[in-house]
């Protein structure tokens, strides 16, 4: 339920549980149809660098590209 | 939420990938409760140009910090108007490994688009046409983006074609390997309406429920934090 909240906060924003669960009865799967993401940087330094460049504020959130161990999902 | 983005240089460090990043993640996440200083999945933080200040306070999710979206979109709307943003191109993002750019490009159900470093003097003028178009509207956060030194870890991949710059890659639901939709070497064909046809085709289905796990568990797929490339 949390992915999903933050699904809407930002796109493909992670949750924030210490250990990512996710909901045992779920179902959903979703097709990512060419919809609006976020621009995301993956390097802090390389975003540090834009945002001085462009004198803009840094939204910073970090997420662990794996659940339980297997990679592919946030 | 993308909108209210835009003036934001939005960053999303894979956790435990990095060491340098660990300690600015781990910076942030003091006196956050559940955080404690210590390097957890999540961090979200609101910061200054610099990266060195913090807007607001910070946390492990926006919806710690905000509690819901409009909220979170409003504050995004107010606390960018603080700074006169210079209207110059963006950078492209990079990730910095195909290993990585695989998993994370999976993880969004995107495509990847593998760059292979040329000294040929098209390639200068493909890049820079590629970072254009990456920006226009219908292509802007649609893919992931790597620059490769060579192409050894793409020839392994089906639908490989030697002697291209651009790569264009579909993963697999685990991001841990790709095939290639679609490669390109010259301006003539790199055009917004081919990739937007190309990353329709090379988004992936993405099964956001513990079935991702057990699947992953039962074909001992297993992803190693901090492993360079």
């Amino acid at each position: 339920m949390l992915i999903t909240a933050l699904l809407l906060f930002a796109q493909n924003t992670p949750g924030a549980d210490s250990s990512p669960q996710h909901d045992e009865g779920s179902t959903q799967t979703t097709t990512e149809a060419a919809i609006p993401h976020i621009t995301w940087f993956t390097q802090w330094d390389q975003a540090v660098k834009e945002a001085e460049r462009l004198n803009r504020p840094i939204l910073l959130q970090s997420a662990a590209p794996l659940c339980n161990g297997v990679p592919g999902m946030w | 939420m993308v909108e209210a983005s835009q003036q934001w240089i939005c960053v999303r460090p894979a956790t435990y990938e990095n060491a340098e990043e660990s300690v600015v993640l781990e910076h942030w996440l003091k006196g956050v409760r559940g955080g404690g200083g210590e390097l957890r999945n999540t961090t979200f933080a609101l910061l200054d140009p610099s990266g060195k200040n913090a807007l607001v306070r910070t946390g492990r999710s926006p919806q710690m910090v905000y509690g819901d979206v409009a909220s979170f979109a409003t504050g995004l709307a107010t606390l960018a108007k603080k700074f006169e943003a210079n209207t110059v191109a963006k950078t492209l993002p990079l990730i910095p490994s195909l290993r990585l750019g695989l998993n994370i490009a999976a993880c969004d159900g995107i495509p990847l688009v593998a760059i292979v470093e040329s000294k040929n003097r098209s390639w200068k003028k493909l890049f820079e046409h590629l970072v254009e178009l990456s920006q226009s509207a219908a292509l802007s956060g649609q893919a992931h983006y790597v620059v490769l030194k060579d192409s050894k870890g793409l020839e392994v991949m089906a639908g490989y074609k030697p002697e291209q710059f651009i790569y264009v890659l579909k993963t697999d639901v685990f991001g841990v390997t790709g095939e290639v939709v679609a490669a390109f070497k010259d301006t003539k064909t790199l055009s917004s309406v081919a990739l937007e046809t190309v990353f329709s085709s090379a988004r992936i289905e993405k099964d956001r429920s513990r079935q991702h796990v057990r699947q992953g568990k039962l074909e001992g797929v297993s992803w190693e934090s901090g492993k360079i490339d």
